[in-house]
């Protein structure tokens, strides 16, 4: 990979976070989120945008980019009035010490990803035979990939990891490695979006602590660079889940928030099935309080389905005139379906794997919950924060998609065992981010008093 | 009873202390535990020129070649090696190489069953003895490096 492949991929970056960065600005309040959260969230939405431009425009992609890029910029200068940067300002920063140690963690850790990118460049089993050949079919054989993209393994699935990695190699050449780089920046996105969050609602203490648990998750990191769909479809997930509780927690509530929560569970669905059951999750949370609160709800999800509207309406056209059926549910009668149901044997298997799973899924030395259980006893459990509306929802999104993993080995047509062993860690992996997100929520703000639990 | 719950309130305060000094040791210790094991996950693996797709990747680029001096502007390609062919069983481990070949040929289409097809991709690559001439096709490009290529023989 030389100088200007690099430079082409950066550019490519570049201007999907631009993209993405502008949207989240227009949609929002002035200070509605702290300018660091709109950084970190800026490179999903813009990932969500870019994905759907090169899938619905495909040749004029890059005049459709620029021409938004432009006019999105020309709206923010107009609506915001940016005052001139404070460089002197700028140059006074001090990087707090421990977001320092983050920092400096998080370049040891990309530095060991790239290498190992080298030695991997198309990727892991998945990475090749899924998502890089869709990639390649889209990017090489641009008339007729629709028909030939079903010559892959599983081209049901959704396009946006594939969709993102054509609009790359557009940008910088037909390059293995950039599918690897592509990859490694969702760990990144997620562990920034982690990290400024809780940083905003409970301290940079508990954002450092709760994004280097996410960081020394080491399979969460090592899948990045085995270019699948499991790691930006996490970064998906708690970026929804994030701006969710942020929207019930801001008073007066900001409706941009929960547009932009649609539009990035629409993208978790346009980036994997598992997304699609994720984004039906967040909407029965979301709907759940229309049994007792009517008329506050169905506006409420009425914007967050705005939000999701265009990613759900590419996702539908993929599916009704692209996809093949899904093997989970193709030939499936109803009999087969309640005899997997009510096999006894089945849900124990299950249950035990999900227990035992839940244990290893990291691969780590140290199961972070035991750090992250010690740091709510070092800063102070907030039982206030737990009984929550917005806490509620936020892990009542997350129980409601583990729900619908279990179910859907129950229904797996696969031998059970094979199914497990072969996913049931990367399904738990999507969730992650999220549970160590509401997990440091239920610690007290900084500078609360913690001398009692 | 003064003294004793100012008595209580010190050690209780104290062991309150000396939980979170705890607590605050597990965060510590448990982080740079799972950096270090993190480091270690990274490395591991052997080198990018033994890794199968590259080497295929390598080989595949000649082939393509030929394909295009032949002015072949067709998509299908048949598969074929020393265990998977006409009138041969499948093979498990055949499988999974021509599914990494497979995807190295995007936008060509390789497909397991050589009926049919102009041409055919011998995979050889495991060092088996490569076959002059399969029934009906001719072998037109063969650079032993264990991937050649067969040209259907027009009837």
């Amino acid at each position: 990979m030389n100088v200007d492949v690099g430079l082409a991929f950066l550019q490519a970056i570049l201007v999907m976070t631009l993209l993405g960065f502008f949207v989240i600005e227009l949609l929002l309040p002035p200070g509605a989120i702290s300018r660091w959260l709109v950084w970190a969230l800026a490179p999903a939405v813009g990932a969500g945008m870019c994905s759907m431009i090169i899938f619905l425009f495909r040749r004029p992609m890059f005049t459709v980019e620029r021409g938004l890029l432009v006019i999105l910029f020309g709206l923010w200068v107009w609506k915001r009035r940016p005052p001139t940067p404070n460089v002197a300002r700028l140059l006074a920063y001090r990087i707090p010490f421990l977001n320092f140690l983050l920092f400096s963690a998080m370049l040891v850790a990309l530095n060991a990803a790239v290498e190992r990118i080298d030695h991997i460049p198309h990727g892991g089993t998945d990475g090749y035979a899924i998502w890089n050949s869709h990639a390649r079919y889209l990017f090489r054989d641009p008339h007729s990939w629709q028909q030939h993209i079903q010559n892959t393994h599983l081209p049901d699935y959704p396009l946006l990891l594939p969709t993102l990695l054509a609009r790359v190699w557009r940008y910088s050449g037909d390059v293995p490695d950039l599918g690897g780089l592509l990859g490694l920046l969702f760990p990144v996105i997620a562990i920034a979006v982690l990290g400024t969050a809780l940083a905003e609602l409970r301290g940079s203490s508990a954002g450092v602590l709760v994004a280097f648990a996410l960081l020394t998750s080491s399979y969460y990191m090592v899948l990045g660079t085995h270019q699948e769909a499991d790691i930006p479809l996490s970064a998906f997930i708690l970026c929804t889940v994030a701006l969710i509780y942020l929207y019930f927690e801001r008073k007066p509530a900001p409706k941009g928030l929960l547009i932009l929560a649609g539009f990035l569970a629409g993208s978790a669905a346009w980036t994997k099935n598992e997304g699609i059951l994720f984004f039906v999750a967040t909407s029965i949370a979301l709907a759940f309080p229309v049994l007792w609160k009517p008329r506050l709800t169905l506006p409420r999800v009425g914007v967050f389905l705005i939000g999701a509207a265009l990613p759900l309406a590419v996702l539908v056209y993929f599916k009704i005139a692209i996809a093949p059926g899904n093997y989970l549910v193709s030939g499936r009668t109803s009999s087969d379906l309640a005899a997997k149901v009510m096999d006894l044997d089945r849900h124990p298997t299950i249950f035990g794997a999900f227990l035992h799973t839940a244990w290893v899924f990291g691969k780590w030395a140290v199961h972070p919950i035991i750090p992250l259980l010690a740091f709510l006893v070092w800063r102070g459990f907030d039982r206030h924060e737990i009984r929550a509306f917005r806490w509620l929802t936020a892990a009542g999104i997350l129980l409601i998609a583990l729900g619908g993993y279990y179910w859907i080995y129950v229904i797996t047509p696969i031998e059970l065992s094979v199914h497990l062993g072969s996913s049931l860690d990367r399904l738990l992996m999507h969730l992650w981010p999220s549970a160590i997100f509401v997990i440091g929520l239920a610690a007290k703000r900084e500078g609360i008093n913690t001398e009692k639990i | 009873m003064y003294d004793f719950v100012r008595f209580k309130e010190v050690w209780m305060s104290l062991l309150w202390k000396g939980v979170r000094i705890i607590a605050g040791i597990v965060v510590v210790w448990s982080l740079v535990a799972n950096f270090l094991n993190l480091s270690m996950s990274f490395s591991g693996l052997p080198p990018r020129e033994k890794e199968e797709i590259v080497i295929y990747e390598k080989l595949f680029a000649p082939i393509r070649f030929a394909l295009f001096t032949e002015g072949y502007d067709g998509r299908n390609l048949g598969y074929v090696s020393a265990r998977s062919g006409p009138d041969k069983p499948g093979d498990p481990l055949d499988d999974v190489r021509r599914g990494k070949l497979r995807y190295v040929a995007i936008p060509l289409i390789l497909l397991p069953d050589p009926q049919g097809m102009p041409y055919l991709i011998g995979d050889y690559t495991g060092g088996d003895p490569i076959p002059e001439s399969l029934e009906g096709f001719v072998k037109i490009h063969d650079d032993h490096s264990g991937l050649v290529l067969y040209k259907k023989v027009s009837q």
